[in-house]
């Protein structure tokens, strides 16, 4: 799986660097590094929500850094089905 | 609304927003012919003596907005048909001269070059030498300097005077500070544009453009709040708009490395920012190539973090700069460059009303990064950088303009320097007082300062801790 955070300036301002931060602690914690890729990326098209996150190039999400775990866990148990 | 500090911008402004019109809705092609006439509608002349002389300047900057010519290596050209005003006689007695009885300037002459004739002055222009004495010797400052503007303010004596008495570019001296640009009163000097291939991108279906905007933008569009311009930039085709602040704070690390480097080998570094100055080193001082630091300018450092991220992307410099056009040629990661006034040219193409837009953020860079665009940012950042590191011994030196680089230049040439570092910005000011910003004022350095201080992250580190730094190279 390949998620995409975006570093434009609209979501740096809202945390986007504290929601990277906090995805790569739980792929560490759960030593997730060869299944779930995290990238930066730029606009992605949805400045005025919360931090954009796209998944496989498809699906946009909006995180917050506090959201950003339950975003995780959600993934993971997509990975998993 | 926009206020044009002169004729000269609002002619090129005028032009540069109809070659954009078109270029934006596909019909530039068919319509140049007429756009001379568009642009100088008449029956009557505005500037010129007439109506069919302005159109002919207007097609030969046309020339220049489609790209000049790829035969001239230079990145500024003159307008033959533009410049024909100047007086060539550099020295001239004026009407204060008042026929005194101790002739101060005849006695100065070290040519003979002046008589007195009916109780004035008078100058043989056949003998004059140019050197300037009989002006200094005068006590009712009766003789006048008249020089060319583009020859007196080029610093590297690279304009000469041709027998149809008009000026001419020697590309073996030009650094393309774009001083000639700015400083010609008649607009006959102008650099060559990318506007059109930049429009034409943005048109190009599924074509990722990204603007990287130089930290000099802040001091641009004082009519609008900044965030409305970054609005009106996406709204206009650019997927999005990066701080070439941010490419500032790549590189300071990098640079800083370089300079304790040489220290220790006991050598000068100079900095490698401002294209136009490694350009002069490189035509002036080519004993001092070696000096230059190897590390890539912000711009480069942008272009190349974009392209880490987005392989297909293509990147867009917009700048307060005619030596970022030179420096592409030489350094192929960016795209296209274009300057702060070709930028208002796309957005008045684009009939964007910048005022009834919401403003989006511009925010990557560390206020370190943001300062790189007036003179001693570079120092202040490298310094910064350094002292945290424990290093404090260091003398750095700032360069405010081509005369003053070429002083500490010629020092180091002579082994009588003795800094470690030197910084060199071809314009006075730094890249706030660029040739193509739209506007020169007093405020523009606290307004540079405002967008510094308004950054988010605080230092180089801060701003680039999530990026993969190690995958992209500063050489």
């Amino acid at each position: 799986m390949e998620i995409k955070i975006c570093i434009g300036s609209a979501c740096h301002l809202k945390g986007s660097y504290d929601v990277i931060k906090n995805c790569q602690s739980y792929i560490e914690t759960n030593q997730l590094e060869s299944e779930i890729e995290l990238k930066s990326a730029f606009c992605l098209g949805r400045c005025s929500e919360a931090v954009s996150v796209q998944v496989d190039g498809s699906e946009v999400f909006s995180i917050s850094p506090e959201t950003a775990e339950g975003f995780m866990k959600m993934m993971h148990t997509r990975i998993k089905l | 609304m926009r206020k044009f500090e002169n004729q000269v911008q609002l002619i090129k402004h005028e032009l540069l927003t109809e070659v954009a019109k078109h270029a934006f809705i596909g019909t530039l092609e068919e319509n140049l012919d007429q756009i001379p006439i568009t642009v100088n509608p008449g029956p009557d002349e505005k500037y010129r003596c007439c109506i069919f002389h302005e159109r002919a300047i207007t097609t030969d900057r046309i020339k220049m907005v489609l790209g000049g010519d790829p035969e001239k290596n230079g990145i500024v050209e003159v307008l033959d048909s533009a410049c024909d005003k100047c007086p060539v006689d550099r020295y001239v007695v004026t009407e204060a001269c008042r026929g005194c009885l101790a002739h101060r300037c005849e006695n100065a002459c070290p040519v003979d070059a002046i008589s007195i004739c009916k109780g004035k002055a008078v100058i043989d222009q056949q003998k004059c030498i140019e050197c300037g004495k009989c002006k200094e010797s005068c006590p009712y400052n009766a003789i006048a300097d008249v020089m060319r503007p583009c020859r007196r303010d080029c610093p590297t004596n690279a304009i000469t005077i041709d027998h149809r008495k008009k000026a001419v570019i020697s590309y073996d001296e030009c650094i393309s500070c774009g001083a000639c640009v700015y400083n010609c009163p008649f607009g006959a000097i102008q650099e060559k544009s990318e506007i059109v291939e930049v429009i034409n991108m943005i048109r190009t279906p599924n074509q990722a453009v990204y603007a990287m905007l130089a930290p000099a933008f802040s001091a641009q569009f004082n009519y609008v709040p900044l965030g409305n311009v970054i609005t009106g930039l996406k709204l206009m085709g650019f997927r999005d708009v990066i701080e070439v602040a941010l490419g500032a704070d790549l590189i300071t690390q990098h640079e800083a490395e370089e300079l304790v480097q040489f220290k220790y080998n006991n050598k000068t570094l100079t900095s490698s920012c401002c294209p136009s100055f490694v350009e002069f080193v490189h035509k002036k001082f080519p004993e001092l190539i070696d000096n230059i630091s190897h590390t890539v300018s912000p711009m480069t450092a942008t272009a190349r973090l974009i392209k880490s991220i987005d392989p297909s992307a293509k990147v867009v410099f917009i700048g307060p700069c005619i030596g970022k056009k030179l420096e592409k040629m030489r350094v192929k990661d960016t795209d296209y460059v274009l300057t702060f006034e070709e930028l208002a040219a796309m957005i008045d193409a684009k009939s964007i009303d910048l005022n009834a837009l919401t403003p989006q953020p511009l925010d990557n860079a560390s206020y370190f990064g943001r300062k790189f665009a007036s003179t001693g940012g570079v120092s202040s950042s490298v310094n910064h950088y350094l002292e945290n590191q424990g290093v404090v011994d260091l003398k750095l030196e700032s360069c405010d303009g081509i005369e003053a680089c070429s002083k500490a230049l010629t020092l180091l040439k002579f082994n009588k320097s003795n800094v470690d570092f030197i910084e060199g910005m071809a314009c006075k000011g730094g890249c706030i007082k660029g040739p193509a910003t739209m506007h020169h004022g007093p405020k523009d350095i606290k307004a540079l300062e405002d967008y510094a201080k308004s950054a988010l992250e605080a230092t180089p580190k801060d701003a680039l801790r999530v990026f993969d730094t190690a995958s992209i190279s500063f050489i």
